[in-house]
């Protein structure tokens, strides 16, 4: 089979543009779309837990979670049209079931309810700890994503527990919408 | 010694083979899916998957998702060196004339 420089090239160039395409697609099984996403719930509600009275706040978080869950599940049930991984499927539904009730248990036991920002930073750590489960299982950029806003939440808890809401609204809720944003446009 | 493989060779079954080895080695595409991404006609797609089929290089697997039948396709590993050797052989070809 007789394949000059130039055709190589050009086969070269079309394998790395379908390629691109296909990870686009489906942006790498819609990590940048549930980063996205829970960025911008992190910010509403961290933004309500600084601002308003905590009632307001409290339901602001369960109106922006409901709204965040439905658009994760709508984003989920659309890439899952698509593509296909036996054996994960199930597996991560049954994960994020058990974080859900170990992530309660924690919160419950610790008395973390009478303490809004201790509650804040701790569900947020919950949160970026099934960000690396997440990562190391599926995808390594949602690891380190998860692995950075939790050395936020930590840092601000510590350092500053005064304004930790609105550094998590900020930085938290940024990185995760930003990571998200650029991971969809540039990553290849 | 690189070769070309002449059955991935063909610009068809090179972009079916290229979006399939894109994606993690586990996962399978939805056949409406690759169609719409690769811009094929039902026909044209199914004529070029039993080829990569019949060669071992995909793996064509019907499931039903709700209540709808639906065809997924994935990469099987033979089919992934083949393709990477196509692509290095490929790269030796620019190599040899630089």
């Amino acid at each position: 089979m007789n394949v000059s420089k130039n055709e190589a090239q050009t086969y070269l160039q079309i394998i790395e543009e379908v390629q691109c395409q296909a990870r686009k697609a489906l942006a790498h099984g819609g990590g940048p779309f549930f980063m996205m996403i829970w960025g911008l719930v992190w910010f509403v509600g961290y933004l309500g837990n600084q601002f308003l009275p905590s009632q307001t706040a409290g339901m602001l978080w369960f109106g922006a979670g409901m709204a965040g869950m439905t658009a994760s599940f709508f984003t989920g049930w659309w890439i899952s049209k698509q593509l296909r991984r036996p054996g994960h499927d199930a597996r991560i539904g049954l994960f994020w079931l058990a974080w859900l009730i170990y992530t309660s248990l924690i919160i419950g036991i610790s008395g973390a309810f009478s303490d809004l920002t201790l509650m804040s930073v701790l569900i947020a750590i919950m949160a970026m700890f099934g960000y690396v489960v997440m990562g190391l299982w599926l995808w390594k950029p949602l690891a380190g994503v998860g692995i950075l806003v939790t050395i936020l939440a930590v840092a601000a808890y510590l350092l500053l527990p005064g304004y930790v809401n609105l550094i998590m609204a900020i930085l938290g809720g940024g990185v995760l919408f930003i990571s998200g944003l650029y991971i969809y446009h540039n990553w290849r | 010694m690189l070769h070309l493989d002449p059955i991935i060779h063909q610009p068809v079954r090179l972009q079916i083979m290229a979006a399939l080895t894109a994606l993690p080695q586990d996962a399978q595409m939805e056949f409406v899916a690759l169609r719409k991404m690769l811009g094929l006609s039902d026909g044209n797609l199914s004529v070029h998957l039993r080829k990569l089929e019949d060669a071992g290089y995909v793996q064509v697997e019907k499931a039903f998702v709700g209540r709808k039948p639906r065809t997924f396709i994935a990469a099987t590993p033979t089919g992934r060196v083949a393709f990477d050797e196509h692509v290095q052989a490929l790269q030796a070809i620019i190599q040899r004339s630089e």
